[in-house]
């Protein structure tokens, strides 16, 4: 048995307003291993969101602990934690509010490299070059405005400054929501290339429950700031145990057939 | 039947723009009918609807005919159709009450007095399962929930009671949960109404749960208008194929293939 990369012990997080204020996050504990996927599902409102903004630290809980990757998370401050920070790389559903919107391709991946002083400034175009061709995207888009991009695309850019850290986690919030289809499976089999070839752990949370499915090991099912149900996730989608889990694969639209043999249009 | 909506050759390019945003369209729309237009982004669906709509930019170019001929008279918007939208903050207006924004298609349109009007929006949001209807019809768009919003927003849309309801992307912007609810509503809600109903959406699973007919655009064009059933076990087009292939829905194979040890 591996030591988790990631175990969250009782954190909680209440909002202020409407007189005792609003519960976002009730006693929630779960660990992640090493080269793990796990994914977090829930309607709006149910905490996935606020869980994944703290275990981040872009948000502070009230109380309960984390550890990561051997140190006490909650702990660190200043430089030291600038410094692990780099160890936890996030992704948001929208990539053009996650980049300055006037960067080119090159900066947004360059930044971290320059930030955390990961390569020489010599070699900044050729690892940027290098980070694109690992999300599959050719050096030349290294010059593009990341508004000129398309969606998908600037998705894998996102990726491609994420592994510039060398991250062991990445947390993905909604990641590939406002993608096409297709595109959104071409994004989902490149998380799972990236996990085989690196090792990285996911913590992918989502609304639906289909792409979860599609790359999570386990699933943590949400409700009203709490996790109601956490198993393997072939298991919670077959025989789901809580009233949410069970809400949640009946709202997936099915298609009843899978006849269709796949071809590239 | 007479079609309630026809459209010939019908085509629509924005100002500024070279190509055009939906070419070649023919298709008929019959009264009481659930049709739904799929694409991926950019396909020229909402545009589509849009331009049935008229709410077309100004100085948009258009080509072919669009009529009504179950009217015989051009559409009048909230009377003949109601729309909703991805975001119900574009259909309601945050100042006004529920109550007045409700009431005001059924007062102008079913030329009730504003009494009969207010239990008529009463009713519909009741029916729209929106909690506590009477004092629902006091409060304003920002005291509700995303979905509540967007069904207050559908009950404003069919007050005057209209023949087409249009719902472009009308629940992509909510849970999967809430998505299935108001899809589950607005399926009831049209049969009782005998209401058309025109549903543009990305999801070629959520068109099937709903529609009588599937219109498949790319780039453009209407590549495949079939009855549901039949474009999903045997579809025509390569690119109706293609979404079909690349669905993801719990049936949808895992991408992964092992745990880690």
């Amino acid at each position: 048995m591996t030591a988790p990369l990631l175990e969250v012990r009782e954190v909680s997080k209440r909002y202020a307003g409407g007189g005792r204020g609003v519960v976002a996050l009730d006693a929630v504990s779960f660990a992640l291993a090493p080269g793990e996927t796990l994914g977090l599902v829930g309607p709006s409102g149910s905490g996935k969101s606020t869980l994944a903004r703290v275990v981040t630290r872009l948000l502070d809980p009230d109380g309960g602990g984390i550890r990561f990757a051997g140190a006490d998370w909650l702990a660190l401050r200043g430089r030291e934690l600038r410094r692990r920070r780099r160890l936890m790389q996030m992704v948001f559903q929208d990539p053009l509010g996650a980049f300055n919107p006037r960067a080119s391709v090159f900066s947004a991946i360059a930044d971290p490299l320059r930030i955390h002083a990961l390569a020489p400034r010599a070699r900044w175009r050729a690892e940027a070059a290098a980070l694109l061709a690992r999300v599959h995207l050719p050096p030349s888009l290294l010059e593009r405005g990341i508004h000129e991009i398309s969606g998908g695309q600037r998705q894998r850019v996102a990726l491609a400054r994420a592994l510039a850290c060398q991250p062991s986690l990445i947390v993905l919030d909604e990641a590939v929501s406002a993608l096409d289809m297709s595109i959104r499976g071409q994004i989902l089999d490149l998380l799972v290339e990236l996990q085989a070839e690196e090792g990285l752990s996911y913590l992918f949370v989502s609304h639906d429950l289909a792409v979860v499915k599609a790359v999570a090991h386990r699933i943590a099912v949400m409700e009203a700031g709490r996790i109601v149900e956490e198993g393997p996730a072939a298991a919670v989608i077959a025989t789901p145990q809580s009233a949410m889990a069970r809400a949640l694969v009946a709202a997936v639209p099915r298609l009843e057939h899978r006849t269709v043999p796949m071809r590239k249009p | 039947m007479t079609p309630l909506l026809r459209l010939d050759r019908y085509g629509v390019t924005y100002p500024g723009q070279a190509e055009p945003a939906v070419a070649g369209i023919s298709l008929a729309l019959r009264p009481g009918e659930k049709l739904a237009v799929i694409g991926e982004s950019g396909s020229g669906k909402s545009t589509l609807a849009l331009a049935i709509a008229g709410l077309l930019p100004p100085r948009s170019r258009t080509g072919g005919r669009l009529d009504w001929p179950a009217l015989g008279a051009p559409a009048r918007p909230g009377a003949d159709f109601g729309i909703v939208f991805q975001d119900p903050g574009a259909s309601l207006n945050p100042v006004l009450r529920i109550g007045e924004q409700v009431a005001e298609a059924a007062q102008r349109h079913l030329g009730l007095g504003w009494a009969g009007a207010g239990r008529h929006a009463a009713d519909l949001l009741a029916r729209l399962r929106i909690p506590e209807p009477e004092a629902a019809m006091r409060a304003y768009p920002h005291q509700f929930s995303g979905g509540q919003r967007q069904r207050i927003a559908i009950a404003a849309a069919i007050a005057a009671r209209p023949r087409l309801l249009i719902a472009d992307e009308a629940t992509s912007a909510l849970d999967m949960i809430v998505q299935a609810e108001i899809v589950a509503l607005l399926d009831r809600l049209v049969a009782d109404e005998g209401m058309a109903l025109l549903f543009v959406t990305h999801d070629i699973a959520l068109a099937a749960r709903l529609a009588d007919r599937i219109a498949v655009m790319h780039r453009a064009r209407l590549v495949e208008l079939a009855p549901t059933a039949d474009l999903l076990a045997s579809p025509s087009a390569d690119y109706t194929r293609h979404l079909l292939g690349t669905h993801i829905d719990l049936g949808a194979p895992p991408r992964l293939a092992a745990r880690p040890a």
